[in-house]
């Protein structure tokens, strides 16, 4: 298909980048992206897109912060200044007074208990998806004074902090959202033109196009580096390197890992990377009749060597993990669990236990939609065939994940926040996406070991299960993290800018201190 | 002419219902958008939530009735993705497509005929064979290979033109010659062989015999004569040309009509994607009508036999 980095890229090797002259430096007041994609709208609330989570950091605050240049959660105030956990099911936050909006208004509690009421108890649809993914543990918000304000869940909570920093609770101006319209009306109208408390405003959105923050002045923290910043679509990887190289743009989005080497050969570019905290996954369908067998499934996964595909498609980059375990996890990442491993005679001698007969197993994949993707199928289709296992790829673009005959196939795990809550959890917490689509039935144990997890408030007690659980996926596996892909950005050489490990995946933050030119 | 109008129409409307209603139903089939428009993960409470938000739970006969209603009323419903009226989204990008194939549609008439008539009238001699050279190799680029190197030349090493967007004149540039080229070398062909086809026409010969220059005989009586043919062949290029522009508008990041349609393709964006489709079809039936009230125009003969 045209619309890949197939068109060109080598031509542009070819051509020498590092040759090319150009010193040509942008007003050093504006910066200009070049994104792969674009949302179609935007409001922090109801999005849980890897396209959307880009924008929404330079525009919007949630009340309580996080050091973003580390991993692990760091909590610090946001538009709340101090927080106090009351009860094992509440927490008292106290606002920042004098917050205002880009329209102008002053913030209240009447605003921030609007913002996480309209998904908490959401009537609008798409915030009622993202009150099952996000807070289904939250049960009301109120205002229990003129600048503070109570949260209540409906189970001991341990991850108060963690979804009050959440995008989805990023807080929003009541009046205006009701100034646009009535009902749901007034929640899609916002999604066209956002308002925030941010560093920057949105000052043009069109959807699928462009967006153009501005500095806002009267922002309550340090002032926005940049006075504008444009992000426009470039959908073609070449035309996205040959805009940065031609100066149309500072910063470009989406740089895979073979082109790495193109662009630091240019001395005008240079390039920043980060291992994201996203999982691609196998995932094997428990519940086919053929695929049944843990030990099959068992086998399958043992079969395949990460490290080679790391070193082959990543250049080493990826990391690959001992299980399914991320730095952002903070006190909960265990890599010390080793629940996934390479050991091909294992796998032999399982599927001769489980008297393996050749029959093909059906591994469903993209042409395109992950990096590396197909060509990772195609090198688990030859580390399978040499266990003695055949495999027979399918590539398609449809998501098969719910079709019963799926037997495998290839998916990504994003973090969409820094807990294995919201990562593992939903797509393998008893009511995530693998349950509801039935390809993974967890038992009463798993269930129970589930809720411990989720709901304790000792930390102790939270390792110990997830601990558990990570064994219950390796004893009956529905699932195989390959590697945390590596994500790169291309740069001006005068642009400082790098991405951070405490965001969730691909958000560009342009606040003071994160970026710098010249 | 009113006739001939009136017989159009019906047709066109036929047309337009059977190409809405292919579309209606291959979109269907071809895979749901909530598979691609929302996030990995999604549980199955929440996909019965977005589906019957978007309308998409009601049963097919009734989205069916639902769609064609609604555009007779004119409304012609809200996008999935960006959950705007596709009018509005339409609107926003039809200018830069329509200036975009607007100015190649002039580039390549301004380019593509005298070439064909220079290329007809230099026959036998090596400028006639250079300009033939030229038009092969222009229908034989692929206008994504030519869009690309044009970049590498104009953008990457001489940063004389800007790569991607379509803020200013200079943007048009290049899109502009990539998706003429293919026509031009086409349209060169076309009238290179109609222009010699008249040229060993008798009319010609009196023409000459009256005392015409060669010029004065091709100019008076050649080229309405060679432009019967020429004129099919553009328009039955018009949808070449919108798929070429979707080549082309990728490439160049150009975001009109046939970036839209790729992207709601690729979500199956279904009111999108239904909407647009019926808009290239409808631009394509125009075009062909104008093609034959052309013909009209043109060619006496044409008028004479539809008014029998």
């Amino acid at each position: 298909m045209f619309t890949r980095r197939t068109l060109g890229l080598g031509a542009l090797a070819g051509l020498g980048l590092g040759t090319l002259p150009r010193d040509v430096h942008a007003a050093t007041d504006e910066l200009r992206v070049g994104a792969q994609n674009l949302a179609p709208w935007l409001d922090p609330g109801r999005d849980f897109s890897n396209v959307g989570s880009q924008f929404y950091w330079n525009a919007f605050d949630p009340l309580i912060g996080k050091d973003h240049s580390k991993a692990e959660s760091v909590w610090q105030p946001g538009l709340a200044t101090s927080w106090k956990q009351v009860s094992p099911t509440e927490m008292e936050l106290t606002l920042r007074q004098g917050v205002k909006f880009h329209d102008g208004s002053l913030m209240t509690a009447e605003d921030v208990v609007f913002s996480i009421d309209r998904i908490v108890n959401a009537t609008f649809p798409p915030y009622t998806v993202r009150q099952r993914d996000t807070v289904p543990n939250m049960a009301k918000v109120e205002a229990v004074g003129e600048h503070v304000i109570r949260v209540t869940a409906k189970r001991p909570e341990p991850l108060f902090e963690t979804l009050l920093n959440a995008q989805q609770l990023m807080i929003v101006p009541k009046r205006y959202i009701q100034s646009l319209g009535q009902g749901n009306a007034a929640f899609e109208a916002f999604a066209l033109k956002p308002v925030g408390t941010g560093p920057y405003r949105i000052a043009e959105f069109v959807p699928g196009q462009r967006v153009v923050y501005e500095r806002f002045e009267d922002f309550w923290g340090e002032k926005a580096p940049f006075r504008r910043v444009t992000v426009r679509r470039i959908p073609e990887l070449s035309g996205r390197i040959t805009a940065l190289a031609n100066n149309e743009v500072d910063l470009i989005t989406n740089l895979p890992p073979d082109q790495l080497a193109t662009v630091a050969g240019n001395p005008a570019l240079r390039v920043e990377s980060l291992v994201t905290p996203l999982f691609h996954v196998v995932i094997f369908n428990t519940q086919h009749e053929k695929m049944r067998d843990a030990r099959l499934r068992q086998a399958l996964s043992l079969a395949v060597d990460r490290d080679t595909l790391n070193a082959a498609l990543w250049d080493g980059k990826a990391v690959v993990p001992a299980t399914h375990s991320m730095p952002q996890f903070g006190p909960l990442h265990m890599p010390q669990l080793k629940t996934f491993a390479f050991d091909p005679d294992r796998a032999k001698a399982l599927l001769k236990q489980v008297g393996y007969n050749g029959f093909p197993i059906r591994y469903d994949t993209a042409a395109m939609y992950y990096t590396n993707g197909l060509v990772a199928a195609q090198a688990i289709q030859e580390m399978w065939g040499a266990v003695g296992v055949k495999m027979e790829l399918n590539v398609g673009d449809a998501w098969t994940g719910a079709d019963p005959t799926m037997m495998a196939r290839n998916w990504s795990n994003p973090m969409y926040y820094p807990d294995p809550a919201g990562c593992f959890g939903t797509m393998w917490g008893p009511t995530g996406n693998s349950v509801t689509e039935g390809r993974f039935k967890p038992d009463a144990e798993y269930t129970a070991e589930w809720d411990r997890f989720r709901y304790s408030t000792e930390l102790a007690t939270r390792q110990d299960s997830y601990g558990k659980l990570m064994q219950a996926i390796a004893n009956d596996p529905p699932v195989l993290p390959l590697y945390q892909p590596y994500e790169s950005f291309a740069m001006r050489h005068n642009l400082r800018w790098r991405p951070l490990p405490g965001h969730i995946p691909y958000v560009l933050d342009f606040r003071a201190g994160r970026v710098a030119m010249g | 002419m009113a006739s001939i109008l009136g017989k159009r129409l019906l047709r066109v409307l036929l047309t337009l219902w059977a190409i809405g209603s292919v579309v209606f139903l291959a979109t269907r089939l071809s895979g749901n958008p909530i598979d691609f428009l929302m996030p990995e993960g999604l549980d199955g409470a929440s996909r019965q939530v977005m589906i019957a938000y978007w309308g998409l739970d009601r049963p097919l006969h009734e989205q069916y009735w639902r769609f064609w209603v609604a555009l007779a009323q004119g409304d012609v419903g809200i996008g999935l993705a960006e959950r705007r009226a596709v009018s509005t989204i339409f609107a926003e990008r039809v200018a830069h497509s329509a200036s975009l194939l607007l100015a190649t549609l002039a580039l390549t008439v301004a380019v593509g005929v005298p070439a064909g008539i220079l290329a007809a009238i230099w026959r036998k001699r090596a400028r006639g064979s250079a300009i033939l050279l030229l038009a092969f190799l222009g229908y034989a680029t692929p206008n994504f290979v030519l869009g690309i190197l044009l970049i590498l030349i104009f953008s990457f090493s001489l940063h004389w033109l800007p790569s991607a967007g379509s803020a200013t004149l200079a943007h048009y540039v290049m899109p502009t010659v990539t998706l003429a080229a293919f026509f031009i070398a086409s349209l060169t062909r076309y009238t290179r062989n109609a222009m010699l086809d008249v040229l060993s026409q008798d009319y010609m010969r009196t023409a000459r015999a009256k005392g015409y220059s060669e010029g004065q005989a091709i100019l008076r009586h050649g080229l309405g004569n060679a432009m019967i043919p020429v004129i099919t062949a553009l328009g039955l290029q018009v949808t070449t040309l919108v798929s070429g522009a979707v080549v082309v508008e990728t490439v160049f990041a150009w975001h009109g009509i046939g970036d839209l349609l790729v992207g709601a393709t690729l979500s199956r964006d279904y009111p999108v994607l239904q909407f647009g489709v019926l808009v290239v079809a409808g631009a394509v039936v125009l075009v062909n009508i104008l093609v034959d009230l052309g013909y009209a125009a043109i060619d006496p003969r044409v008028r004479l036999a539809e008014a029998s």
